[in-house]
């Protein structure tokens, strides 16, 4: 294999790849970038064995070639290149050789037989989407999915395509995040995956601006192609709880907000919380909202808001980390939040298709 | 039945040999043996020698009464010999009690000279004995009391002679036996002397702390404090360790029971208890633990050199030494809490809050923060844990009431001058420490917050646990949970404690009935302890940035005011401390 490619496109195409592989993995080759030169581009293919991400990388193919070679050290290597195009030779025992102005490397790889199989992706069912929406539903909901790997359903985010819609969901079974967008699909496409949250983190991080992303989906894996990169996951097996369930219907009192004003009044009074032991406290009186955070010895922050409320008065609790999350992610102006009581869950909505589902803390 | 054909009626020698194997072990045993029969003897002073471990000599020398020679005869042979012809012989022999047939033990399987006199009789008595033989017994110039030197022990009993171990062993043995006569004797004056060297000279004490200070010295007695606690009919007495400071061997820990050195399973396992959420697993802190109960609450015939005893209520004899231990090492004004002096003006450090406040003196460390104001209230982190229940004390009458911060080293360890010296301190073990008393105590308020779950979840215990979560639903609730019976063997959560918001709730819950279980009757903080150690321990995982000044201010601000500040709930120190005295000392200066 022999091969002269931009620093800059090889660079770019080794970060998108290289997050994936897992620091502590058992087998070497895992450690390894599989590298595959043919028709004037450059394969680059990582993998954990659950998740597997291939980006394309235009290059001039001097001669056709497959190696698999330590991605933290040629990432390092490139990164260090100050040159704009570097040549890239690997003989057939797997070493390669790096040319670059005055820089001369000697890197020793795995020959491509060790290296994993990529999973087959068969009779797949087959998706589209606008990738800056579908990045942002992800981004919408994916805080809320819980971080503790051993709770595998929650530690993954719901992907649901049924009637007519995507709805994408994460909860924590403290507070739960819902995004649904219109989305065309044959009626025998319709079916519910949970990605891994590290899938989505992936996703999240990859994704483009524009263009489109085609989702090829089977019972155990999901794929995803967009510009030249193919991101591929295994899939939480399970059954999801049902979201809708948990979704009060019955609305209450409903309060429209300054998304930035009350996010940066809860995230200004919970410095006195930041341990999350105590919540803060909102209190809701007529055209009035005073978020109010408290320790004991410590002392309190307190911050009152001018609101449209006319309802009766009511104080609720909540996580401020739980509370900010959503407000952080959202781009409108404007959220509502709906309240029932204060041992009822709280409701933020937004203008787009936004549902989020906070349980209150209560002291007893 | 008929009796067996032939009977023979083993000679005195015989017979002396095999209660040798029951009370003569080692040559540890032999001195502990002489040394209460010197005691018996009512000396106010008791010399001990030894060479080679006690192997070749063994030499007890008291200023006792003495004896006159059949007195002295009658102490080395067993009752049942000539000399014991008429009960009036018994009464004579009474204040020598059992021992005088250790004596005689003693004698069969050594090279044993006895040589005693009485104050009001010019001339003394000299035994010789070889092997249990008597080869002399002749008049000497001996000065008032009895000196007993055993030579080469089980030079006739080669089996036994083998099992004795090295000088060292042996004499590590000795040395044991020694501490724990001369723990149990203060009034007493002592001196150990090992193969011509002085290893321990003790006076006459006054108090047990005296003579644990001549014996262990001053660094082991600054970190005692006395225990004083019991419920009227367990009393228990003398001294406990503040943690951290221990060992890794339980060299430290001595126990009495009813005076005699005594040990039972239930009272370690009641030091590991107490000591459990202080000290690191492994480590032992010293202890001087003196129980006292009546004689008919406690079987000491269990073992045969009654070194392990039995109590009758078990339970009750461990409780109160956990609450003795624990009331001793939490409560105010710890010997070990070598921190400024709460009465002292502070002269020490220019009050850092006074505006006219010098510049602190030229710091080595340039990026050392400006002298803290002990007392701000800065922008907190924390929420310090409540005053714990200990007698009150002044407001900001902390250990730590004047403290520099000096800076930082090694992967964020916080250097601080107090008065008393230099004081490094991890603020992760530091805040391990605060977020667990805060815990326990919002627990035993009942103020824990709860996080409501979405959607409520059953779970599906064992019928076991079942059981025991019914019994303890109003406790979980005081903890936060919500929990409530839901059918049959069925229960559904509906909030956790926001400091477990994050668990799974079945596996939860489940442990915490196994706990529950295990912890039986005893209060429900103890059974508490260690999860709330493990939950604050990954509470404070989260804290590997390093703390901005502020928080750190608060964080040792806590800290002093948790009842056990010197280490973290799983026992890891939280501050070193390098007294003024000691940097002094390392440095040569005066």
């Amino acid at each position: 294999m022999k091969i002269k490619v931009n620093t800059e496109a090889i660079l770019d195409g080794l970060q998108k790849v290289q997050s994936v592989i897992n620091p502590r993995n058992a087998l070497p080759v895992l450690s390894n970038v599989l590298i595959r030169a043919a028709d004037n581009k450059l394969e680059l293919t990582a993998t954990d064995m659950d998740l597997t991400v291939r980006a394309t990388v235009p290059a001039e193919v001097l001669e056709p070639g497959v190696t698999t070679l330590p991605a933290k050290r040629i990432l390092g290597v490139f990164r260090e290149l100050s040159v704009d195009e570097v040549e890239m030779e690997v003989n057939k025992e797997n070493i390669a050789f790096i040319h670059a102005a005055s820089s001369y490397f000697r890197i020793h790889g795995i020959p491509e037989t060790d290296y994993p199989l990529l999973p087959e992706m068969g009779d797949a069912k087959r998706y589209s989407f606008d990738q800056a929406a579908f990045r942002n539903m992800l981004k919408l909901t994916g805080y809320g999915a819980s971080p503790d790997p051993n709770r595998s359903l929650l530690h993954g985010v719901l992907l649901s395509f049924k009637a007519g819609k995507l709805s994408v969901v994460a909860t924590d079974s403290r507070r739960l995040a819902l995004v649904e967008h219109d989305s065309e699909f044959p009626a025998d496409a319709e079916m519910d995956m949970i990605l891994p949250l590290k899938t989505v983190e992936e996703l999240v991080r990859t994704l483009g601006e524009s263009g489109t992303v085609t989702i090829l989906a089977t019972q155990q894996q999901a794929a995803f192609e967009f510009d030249g990169t193919l991101v591929i996951s295994k899939l939480v097996e399970g059954t999801y709880p049902n979201f809708r369930q948990v979704i009060p219907q019955a609305t209450g009192e409903r309060v429209a907000l300054e998304r930035e004003t009350f996010l940066t009044a809860v995230r200004r009074t919970s410095q006195l919380v930041s341990d999350a032991v105590s919540g803060v406290k909102l209190t809701f009186t007529t055209n009035r909202l005073e978020v109010l955070a408290a320790a004991t010895e410590i002392g309190e922050g307190r911050e009152t808001l001018d609101v449209k409320y006319s309802g009766p008065d009511v104080a609720i609790s909540f996580n401020p980390a739980f509370l900010m999350d959503p407000l952080k992610a959202l781009t409108t102006d404007e959220v509502f939040l709906d309240l029932i009581d204060d041992t009822s869950p709280g409701v933020i909505r937004s203008t787009i298709n936004f549902v989020y589902v906070l349980m209150p803390i209560r002291v007893t | 039945m008929s009796a067996p054909a032939h009977i023979r009626v083993l000679s005195d020698a015989v017979i002396n040999q095999i209660a040798a194997g029951e009370v003569v072990e080692r040559p540890g045993s032999v001195l502990k043996e002489l040394v209460e029969n010197a005691i018996d003897a009512g000396a106010s002073r008791i010399e001990v020698e030894v060479v080679d471990g006690g192997r070749r000599l063994i030499r007890v020398r008291d200023d006792g009464g003495g004896m006159d020679r059949d007195n002295a005869l009658l102490a080395i042979e067993r009752h049942a010999t000539s000399k014991l012809r008429d009960l009036k012989d018994l009464d004579t022999i009474g204040t020598m009690g059992f021992r005088g047939e250790a004596l005689a033990a003693i004698a069969s399987v050594s090279q044993f000279t006895l040589s005693t006199n009485r104050a009001d009789s010019p001339i003394g008595t000299e035994i010789l004995i070889f092997g249990g033989k008597i080869q002399d017994v002749r008049d000497a110039g001996v000065p008032p009391g009895t000196e007993i030197a055993v030579r080469n022990l089980f030079f006739n009993v080669p089996a036994r002679r083998k099992f004795m171990r090295t000088a060292q062993t042996e004499f590590t043995h000795v040395r044991q036996a020694f501490l724990l006569e001369a723990l149990a004797n203060i009034s007493i004056a002592f001196v150990l002397r090992a193969d011509d060297e002085e290893v321990y000279h003790l006076p006459a004490a006054d108090s047990l702390l005296e003579r644990i200070r001549d014996l262990y010295g001053e660094e082991v007695a600054t970190h005692l404090r006395p225990l004083t606690f019991g419920n009227g009919v367990v009393e228990i007495g003398g001294f406990a360790g503040v943690p951290p400071f221990s060992r890794l061997d339980r060299e430290w820990q001595v126990i009495f029971i009813n005076g005699r050195p005594a040990g039972s399973p239930i009272v370690n396992y009641a030091i590991q208890n107490a000591y459990r959420s202080v000290l690191a697993g492994g480590r032992y802190a010293p202890l001087f633990l003196c129980i006292d109960l009546p004689a008919e609450m406690v079987d000491v015939n269990v073992h045969p050199a009654k070194k392990e005893v039995r109590f009758r209520r078990p339970t009750e004899v461990r409780d109160v030494i956990i609450e003795a231990i624990r009331l001793a090492i939490s409560g105010p004004d710890l010997p070990g809490r070598q921190m400024p002096e709460r009465a002292k003006p502070p002269v020490a450090f220019p009050a850092p809050h006074a505006p006219s406040a010098p510049p602190p003196p030229s710091s080595a460390l340039p990026a050392a923060p400006p002298a803290p104001v002990a007392h701000i209230q800065p922008r907190l982190d924390w929420t310090p844990p409540p005053v714990p229940d200990a007698p009150a004390s002044e407001p900001g009458d902390t250990p730590w009431g004047r403290y520099r911060v000096l800076g930082r080293v090694g992967g964020g360890v916080v250097v601080l001058e107090t008065d008393a010296g230099l004081v490094l301190m991890d603020p992760r073990s530091a805040h391990e420490r605060v977020l667990y008393e805060r815990l326990l105590g919002a627990i035993e308020k009942g103020a824990v917050p709860s996080q409501g779950l979405l959607p409520p979840v059953t779970i599906q215990p064992s019928p076991a646990q079942c059981q025991t979560l019914r019994r303890h639903l109003e406790l979980l609730t005081r903890m936060g949970f919500g929990v409530a019976e839901f059918g049959t063997d069925t229960f559904m959560v509906d909030a956790l404690p926001v400091w477990l918001a994050e668990a799974d709730p079945a596996p939860l819950l489940s442990d915490i009935a196994d706990g529950l279980m295990q912890g039986g009757k005893g209060r429900a903080r103890d059974w508490a302890r260690p999860i709330i150690a493990t939950i604050a321990g990954q509470q404070a995982v989260g804290l590997r940035r390093e703390l901005t000044d502020a928080e750190l201010h608060a964080l040792i601000r806590d800290l002093a005011r948790t009842e056990m500040p010197y280490t973290s709930p799983r026992g890891k120190p939280t501050v070193i401390l390098f007294s003024t005295q000691e940097l002094n000392r390392k440095f040569g200066r005066d």
